[in-house]
């Protein structure tokens, strides 16, 4: 299914959480949906399905709208973040709820059941009942019921932010493999940025109500199109300057710019700083070891700039907390936003 | 450790002794004939409350019909009441939600007698009074805050998750509420059921007063025998509303067991 959303305001008790929304889906994308708690985008899924009403704004599936058809007709299915199993129900009667509702017959019901069971791979366990699964198995068992009623768009709503690290990856991993199967058109809320850029083909960034930016993971993370967008994805090292002339100059040095004349902020990752040993200008005000990589904190005349390393590097830069570097940025990799007349 | 479970012990053997006690003097009286001041056990026993009783096992009959017809009725009205109330106080949002949700448990506010008068006058107006639906109505106004009570906490309780879930997997509201709700909530409106049933299974004043004595229940056939100093013959009838009461719960208990037989059930778990 083919999801437009044009300047989409929704309220909850009076005060508005959505400040038009505008987000396009294409037919069997799977997008994610990023962003903190609190910026709307369960209340963004839930008016998509139907389940809130909205002030204004429109949206369509293939083109037609969906404002005013019931939440049971509109084929949009959520898996909720606390999953909502029916606790009166097994396992098997909770995955085929929505086959019952339409009244498929016992037969086929079975087998879609067993199929799904194994997709998600629990098979043989459709007799039990809810409260004796783990957490784990819930999940797998909400996305089966989900996949059960043949949504035209499966909406999933942080569904494994409950769990550790190790079964996340792995139902990302069923998620990403299922949607390429099915060819299901997906949204997938999360405030997990690498989820987001790992499993998604199209990112959107949102904020206090609002799209800041939608695209591919690599125009999100490279091209971000505001210090907001840019700052969701990690540190990002702001150094002010002026382009004049095609040369863009700030603390770090001047380079070549193609940006018209005036005030600009370059941002720049972490890892595209490079400290370089034997130089001077900077001191080392802090090293955080993380494992495979860390992060240096060089303070000098651009500020504190944050300056990622890989651990081998780190190794053989030899540089210790309170030493002198020299610091060079990559130009190439710079984002420039044009800094706003403050008043 | 041990200290605790004694007291718990105690208070729970005071608390069975307070109920009982007066059970057991009361099934005594059954067999009294006399039984005067200051002796501790009666002096003559007899079979004649108990006979006298069953001599008119017509009208005791018809009596007993008349009551649990009438608090059944009132029960269930109570809880379809009830729950539309508590889901009307707990999922929506209307001017003067506040106010009407105080207002549901008004009638508990009020003293019975108070509340009685005005009922009573009103009812005339309407014609409503000396009807057994006139009763059922009276009764009904008094039950419904418990029942309104109960069902709003476990329909808070329970929440709109589940059934925003049935409805994006393709149920209707009334089919979420159905497949999903009724169910789960089945506990409660047990709870709910009981407490009205009894509210007006034991109502005297009201019935009395709405009823103008043309409308018989249980209690209004046993409190002439209390009052007029028939205690045996009271006694009788009190035996036979306990039963009555005791068997009708054991009755709604097993019947939402077999409800229950899902698996849910875990409401309060």
């Amino acid at each position: 299914m083919e999801l437009s959303i044009s300047d989409l305001r929704v309220c909850l008790q009076d005060r508005e959480i959505l400040h038009g929304v505008d987000l396009d889906v294409a037919d069997g994308e799977l997008l994610a949906l990023l962003g903190q708690s609190g910026c709307g985008k369960s209340t963004l899924i839930k008016s998509i399905a139907g389940l809130l009403d909205v002030r204004s704004g429109e949206i369509r599936a293939d083109g037609r709208s969906l404002l005013g058809v019931p939440p049971e007709r509109r084929g949009t299915v959520i898996v909720f973040q606390d999953l909502r199993l029916f606790p009166h129900m097994t396992v098997f009667d909770n995955i085929a709820f929505s086959m019952a509702l339409k009244k498929r017959p016992r037969v086929e019901t079975a087998q879609v059941v067993e199929r799904l069971l194994e997709d998600v791979q629990m098979p043989g366990y459709g007799r039990r009942r809810i409260r004796e699964l783990s957490g784990g198995q819930m999940q797998r068992v909400a996305l089966a019921r989900a996949l059960a009623a043949e949504p035209r768009l499966l909406l999933l709503d942080e569904p494994f932010s409950g769990l550790n690290e190790g079964l996340r990856d792995e139902m990302g991993r069923l998620v990403k493999k299922l949607h390429r199967e099915k060819g299901l058109t997906t949204v997938l809320i999360t405030h997990d940025r690498q989820e987001a850029l790992r499993l998604a083909d199209r990112v959107a960034l949102m904020q206090d109500g609002r799209i800041l930016q939608c695209g591919t993971p690599e125009e999100i993370f490279w091209r971000p199109v505001s210090r907001e967008a840019a700052a969701y994805f990690g540190r990002i090292n702001c150094l002010p300057g002026r382009a004049a002339g095609g040369t863009f100059s700030c603390a770090l040095g001047a380079w070549p710019c193609a940006l018209e004349d005036g005030p600009w902020t370059a941002a720049i990752r972490p890892f595209d700083m490079r400290a370089v040993p034997g130089g001077s200008g900077y001191t080392v005000t802090g090293i955080d070891f993380l494992g495979e990589t860390a992060e240096l904190t060089l303070t000098g005349p651009a500020g504190a700039i944050t300056c990622s390393v890989t651990a081998g590097a780190l190794a053989d830069m030899g540089l210790a907390v309170g030493g002198q570097t020299g610091l060079e940025a990559d130009p190439g990799r710079a984002v420039y936003f044009k800094e706003e007349a403050r008043t | 450790m041990r200290g605790k479970r004694t007291w718990s012990g105690a208070l729970l053997a005071a608390g069975a002794a307070v109920i009982l006690l007066p059970m057991l003097v009361m099934l005594v009286w059954v067999f009294t004939e006399r039984w005067a001041w200051p002796a501790l056990w009666p002096q003559t026993f007899s079979l004649r409350a108990v006979r006298e009783v069953l001599h008119r096992s017509g009208q005791l009959a018809a009596v007993l019909a008349s009551s649990v017809g009438i608090s059944l009725a009132v029960a269930a009205l109570s809880v379809l009441i009830g729950l539309m109330t508590a889901r009307a106080i707990v999922l929506y949002d209307f001017p003067g939600k506040g106010a009407a949700a105080f207002f549901t448990s008004l009638p508990l506010m009020v003293p019975v007698t108070v509340f009685a008068m005005g009922v009573q006058v009103t009812f005339i107006r309407l014609g409503l009074n000396n009807t057994v639906h006139g009763v059922i109505v009276a009764h009904l106004l008094y039950s419904l805050p418990y029942a309104v009570y109960l069902l709003t906490d476990g329909t808070r309780a329970l929440g709109v998750g589940l059934e925003e879930q049935a409805r994006v997997l393709g149920a209707s509201g009334l089919g979420a509420f159905r497949k999903v709700t009724l169910p789960l909530l089945t506990p409660v409106l047990l709870a709910a059921f009981s407490m009205a049933y009894i509210v007006s299974f034991s109502q005297y004043f009201l019935t009395l007063l709405l009823g103008g004595g043309q409308v018989k229940t249980f209690t209004m056939v046993m409190v002439p025998y209390l009052q007029g100093g028939e205690r045996n013959i009271a006694s009788v009838y009190s035996a036979i509303f306990l039963a009555v009461t005791f068997l009708l719960l054991v009755l709604f208990e097993k019947l939402s067991r077999r409800w229950m037989r899902h698996g849910g059930g875990n409401f309060y778990g």
